[in-house]
């Protein structure tokens, strides 16, 4: 069945609560993550003001996957979400570069 | 249903102590761990890898899946394990793997859902206990970079998975009306909160994602809010300097290029380039010089003449070391 509806805008933040609703984590395990700078606030001075980018999603997920999953303490698990995410950069740019490498190689006759 | 030699998965020996399980898991996660690892099939690897150590690494599980196993080894193929308790995975989360429905039915069968120590939705119940938030959906959305300069209203149709009373879970159409805003990026998330699944005892509904994807450009490359073309133009144009059109993403426009220009030269148009969150980018042009075909004798001719005339050495670093 198709339902009608209005125009929906995108949520551009999402609060403390909505954040650990999203990542199924409780909020005293999110509080350590910001203590830890894993995942900062975008605004706000105290937790229930706390807002966050719809990025942080994914940065906590990961952050809890790895500290489950590899066993890693708080400090490395920072260290490697770092890592990874520079790697992801430096991907992407090297992939833009290769990209306009080629256009600039390729002989059009 | 196959039945699973965790030993084997793990590689250790079945009278391996925990400490060797342990550390042949840590070996085996951090080799395939989906976060990671680059490895094909790295997530199917990990997986079957944490199902291994999740029965080895507890006791109880332990020795009741060694039971199994001997069971097995001894006598016709036994129904010891129990049965019928599969399911029982609604955890949500498309992030999070290692939920209940991530665990094979092996698994299931023998252990029932996943040990609530790996998720932690069962954790955040301040409310009701079976309160939970619906579950989170995600779709790709390509935009073109065109569309990406104003705000769109696009319609999306999608299914959400809708768990009735009996844990039966069917599948319902919905259509929205979205406003993509202006200046999205390659990778950008856009939620749409209370789009996803219906939660659990009067829980929020999950949320829809899309996942933004920027679809490639025939003649244009994004480098942050700029965008770069590569510019063709005949040796006499690079010399000489010319006026050509240039095509941007919304419509052509006249450019002067200077006298002497270089291959690889960058010339900017400002203005043309992405909508960003700090005003528009600008256009570059990247300057490549393309020499014609010298087949005619008149045109070999015409560029002996220029190499007689112009006396240019394009090695001329290298004579000086």
């Amino acid at each position: 069945m198709t339902q009608a509806t209005n125009v929906h805008s995108p949520s551009l933040e999402m609060s403390l609560d909505e954040l650990c609703q999203s990542a199924h984590l409780p909020t005293d395990y999110l509080v350590e993550l910001v203590q830890y700078n894993i995942v900062l606030p975008i605004a706000g001075a105290e937790p229930r003001e706390w807002l966050f980018s719809i990025a942080a999603v994914t940065r906590v997920n990961k952050a809890a996957r790895l500290h489950r999953d590899l066993d890693m303490d708080w400090a490395d698990v920072a260290l490697v979400l770092d890592l990874l995410e520079d790697i992801d950069r430096l991907r992407t740019e090297n992939d833009q570069l290769k990209q306009q490498l080629n256009r600039l190689l390729t002989v059009i006759q | 249903m196959e039945f699973k030699d965790f030993y084997a998965v793990l590689g250790v020996d079945p009278g391996a102590d925990d400490k060797a399980i342990k550390t042949a898991y840590r070996k085996l996660a951090r080799q395939y761990h989906p976060d990671v690892s680059k490895v094909t099939d790295a997530e199917a690897r990990f997986k079957e890898v944490a199902e291994a150590y999740e029965v080895l690494k507890n006791h109880d599980k332990r020795a009741e899946y060694d039971a199994l196993r001997e069971a097995r080894r001894r006598g016709p193929a036994g129904g010891t394990g129990r049965q019928g308790q599969a399911g029982g995975g609604f955890s949500g989360g498309g992030e999070q793997f290692a939920s209940d429905a991530d665990f094979t039915d092996f698994f299931n069968s023998v252990f029932g859902g996943a040990g609530a120590d790996r998720g932690f939705s069962r954790q955040q119940s301040r409310r009701d206990p079976f309160q939970q938030k619906g579950r989170d959906l995600e779709m790709e959305w390509p935009v073109l970079l065109e569309e990406s300069l104003a705000e769109q209203t696009v319609p999306i149709d999608f299914t959400v998975p809708q768990p009735d009373a009996r844990g039966q879970v069917e599948e319902t159409r919905k259509s929205l009306k979205v406003k993509i805003p202006a200046g999205v990026r390659d990778g950008e998330r856009i939620r749409l909160k209370g789009q996803g699944g219906p939660g659990m005892a009067n829980g929020p509904s999950g949320d829809l994602y899309l996942h933004i994807r920027l679809v490639p450009h025939p003649l244009f490359d994004v480098e942050g809010d700029n965008l770069v073309l590569t510019l063709p133009l005949a040796p006499w144009e690079a010399a000489l300097g010319t006026k050509v059109t240039v095509p941007t993403l919304t419509g052509k426009v006249s450019m002067s290029i200077p006298p002497n220009s270089q291959s690889g030269q960058r010339l900017r148009i400002k203005g043309k380039g992405l909508v960003g969150k700090r005003g528009t980018g600008d256009l570059f042009a990247v300057l490549k010089i393309v020499l014609p075909r010298t087949d005619s004798e008149e045109v070999k001719k015409l560029w002996s003449q220029l190499a007689d005339t112009a006396s240019f050495n394009p090695r001329e670093e290298w004579s000086k070391q």
